[in-house]
């Protein structure tokens, strides 16, 4: 892992207690609650429903055995021992009191952490492939460009105050897990010919209430180039983005205004005249990063799973659905769920926090990493570990084998949290899970990946879900969307409409009649984005309104 | 703290010519004679919504640019300082009006060296070299002295 230099810590330590001074100003009326929202949000303090949320940033989602404790620690001194892993691998507190944030952030300082730029109108936490430096199919690891691009992008003295907010995804694989495409900016690493690392970039990309696939505006950046023309992208929205409408203000629709021709035209006169010396002087710093995040994976012995996995089914569920491959052929990456039945997704105890750290320090090194699916992952755990990694993590309730199944959906806090929210989420996922272990006995049904926003802001990503939700009010009554199809990855696509919106009382009935269409309909060993991509809505559509027929009413 | 007021402000202040851009562009020899004959310096007037389209020799006889914040948010600004120096190569005078005292240092790493707070009170940097914006993005060291300010 990257570790802090002195001056990076100082720098942590003087920004907790600028935000302290801040308050107090705040607090003796010297700033205006409107300036003064915009200096909270900076620090990851928001306003929510029932009280202030923290956000805390997880640069490209890696994290220490340490840190994770730290942020048990702030869980229990300043919360309510309990924290949310959101889509963007940062964590989320929900309960803190303003007058202890300085507090709260000096705790996390002294394990290299902050809120900076976790909101606001400003480049928020560059995020990455959860498998970045492991995966089998990596090109190039992604960590030291995040590293370089967080160094960058934090506190850039040109880019603090953007029309909106600017989320960056890097990944360095033949597959895409970060989404990159729906990003402001995403970012593919590649090699050219000559096995030199170049770049592929791709401009406004988004969910939200105009979801948008990234479009690619340079196919081959050099090393040389990417700082620079990435200033140039920030310097053309910065200069060129709407200010006057919160809700046409990202990126993604200035470059729909000007067409991606005319914005890379743009970009590239602002490219020529941007002073390349200096930003590059950063370049040095790259093999600094590189050695950081290089890992001696040690080759170990396999011992025989295969034996150990006859006499417990559990076990051997649970190395499918959770143990994924890893590029050094004697470890493997472990995902632990967050998606347990009785917890809201992507919640964590500070108990269970505690116990992952101990766990990582024994497996792994004590390296964690948080999945942008609300789950998080053990890299690099030697193969011949993974029964007793199992046995342990399910003393924690830590081992559910369900990742990447419809009840590891992806879920924003809706209701229950937000302030935006039109509808329920965590209730609706819990109920879910309720109704779907019993209907699920005895049926594989692979990976579905289900994802549910609360709002058309789309938290929960339910634009690229094999099955999406969204939440709508209607009346004061919750009312949710479903559409099918969407996916990520580099051929990212928007999920269809099935069709009108379904009441609250009937959703559940909607997901189980879809999930009983797949079961009848798929071929072979067809997963359901494979079905759904085969025959398209219709048969979905015929089945959840007029076939199986839910009664689409209130009750 | 990094800032100084100077005295010496608002006797400046009282010789500059201050001409709004668009007026600039229009009658640019006339209002250079009229300096002249007045003694007094140019002050191009810019508001951070408008586009910075002259040429570096247009800015020959300019002593100093002040730039509008429309808002205290609008970050408009920042970009418009350090394109004046990176691209226009300018190395007089680039005054922020309108602007946060948190965001004071911020200003001066993009190139502003005077700054007109919300709050009305004026002053210079007293930073040396600061006709180069340094973007160098492992600057964490350099930015502390940002934080410090307040």
């Amino acid at each position: 892992m990257y570790q802090y230099s002195d001056a990076e810590r100082q720098q942590l330590t003087v920004r907790a207690e600028q935000f302290d001074q801040q308050i107090k100003r705040f607090q003796q009326g010297q700033i205006h609650p409107d300036i003064f929202s915009q200096l909270r949000l900076r620090n990851g303090l928001y306003e929510q429903r029932h009280a202030p949320m923290l956000r805390v940033a997880i640069p490209y989602g890696e994290l220490g055995s340490n840190q994770l404790r730290a942020l048990a620690d702030v869980a229990d001194q300043f919360d309510q021992g309990y924290g949310h892993f959101t889509t963007r691998q940062n964590i989320q507190f929900n309960w803190p009191k303003m007058v202890n944030v300085p507090a709260m952030l000096k705790v996390l300082a002294a394990e290299d952490m902050h809120a900076i730029q976790t909101s606001g109108s400003c480049i928020r936490n560059i995020s990455t492939d959860h498998l970045a430096g492991v995966a089998v199919d990596e090109v190039e690891d992604p960590r030291p460009w995040c590293e370089m691009l967080r160094q960058w992008s934090t506190l850039h003295p040109e880019f603090n105050w953007l029309p909106r907010k600017f989320k960056f995804a890097l990944s360095g694989s033949l597959e895409d897990r970060a989404l990159i495409r729906l990003h402001d900016i995403g970012i593919q690493l590649i090699l050219d010919q000559q096995g030199k690392t170049c770049f592929k970039v791709f401009v406004g990309g988004g969910m939200g209430r105009t979801p948008v696939i990234g479009k690619e505006i340079a196919s081959q950046l050099t090393e040389e180039e990417l700082l620079p023309y990435l200033q140039s992208i920030l310097r053309v929205y910065n200069l060129h983005g709407r200010r006057d409408h919160k809700y046409k203000s990202r990126i993604k629709i200035l470059v729909n205004d000007l067409g991606i021709e005319a914005f890379r035209e743009k970009v590239e006169e602002e490219f020529e005249s941007i002073d390349k010396r200096n930003l590059n002087e950063s370049l040095a710093y790259l093999d600094q990063f590189k050695l950081a995040f290089k890992r001696h994976n040690r080759a170990h012995a396999s011992s025989p799973i295969k034996q150990i996995s006859v006499d417990q089914p559990q076990f051997t569920a649970w190395v499918k659905r959770n143990v994924v491959a890893h590029k050094n052929p004697s470890l493997r990456n472990v995902m632990i769920s967050l998606k347990n039945a009785s917890e809201a997704p992507g919640d964590i105890t500070s108990h269970q926090m505690r116990a992952i750290a101990d766990i990582a320090d024994s497996y792994n090194n004590g390296e964690i990493r948080v999945h942008h699916e609300q789950n998080l992952l053990l890299p690099s755990v030697p193969a011949d570990r993974l029964f007793d990694l199992w046995s342990a993590l399910q003393k924690f309730e830590l081992a559910r084998a369900n990742i990447g199944e419809i009840t590891d959906m992806i879920c924003c806090p809706g209701m229950d949290y937000c302030s935006l929210a039109n509808a329920d989420t965590i209730p609706l996922a819990k109920e879910l899970n309720q109704k779907f272990e019993s209907l699920l006995t005895g049926y594989e049904t692979g990976i579905i990946k289900l994802k549910m926003s609360g709002c058309m802001n789309a938290c929960g990503h339910h634009h690229v879900g094999d099955i999406g939700i969204l939440g709508v009010d209607k009346k004061g009554e919750h009312w949710y969307q479903i559409t099918l199809g969407g996916q990520g990855g580099l051929d990212a696509q928007l999920g269809l409409r099935l069709g009108p919106a379904i009441h609250r009382n009937n959703i559940i009935d909607a997901l189980k009649i879809l999930v009983e269409t797949y079961i009848d309909l798929r071929q072979s060993r067809e997963s359901f984005a494979e079905t759904v991509k085969r025959l398209g809505v219709g048969p979905f559509k015929e089945q959840v309104y007029d076939g199986k027929g839910i009664r689409n009413q209130a009750a | 703290m990094t800032m100084k007021e100077d005295t010496d402000d608002a006797l400046a202040e009282l010789k500059l010519l201050k001409v709004p851009l668009y007026e600039w562009l229009e009658r640019r020899e006339e209002l250079i004679s009229e300096a002249v004959v007045r003694k007094l310096k140019l002050a191009l007037v810019v508001s951070s919504d408008d586009e910075l389209r002259f040429s570096p020799d247009d800015l020959n006889e300019i002593e100093m640019v002040i730039i509008e914040f429309t808002s205290l948010i609008d970050g408009r600004g920042f970009s418009l300082a350090v394109m004046l120096r990176e691209k226009f190569h300018f190395r007089g005078g680039i005054r922020a009006v309108n602007v946060l005292e948190d965001n004071v240092a911020y200003l001066e790493e993009c190139g502003f060296d005077s700054f007109e707070l919300d709050s009305g009170k004026v002053f210079s940097s007293c930073v040396q070299d600061i006709a180069v914006p340094n973007h160098s993005p492992i600057g964490f060291a350099q930015r502390l002295n940002r934080l410090k300010f307040n």
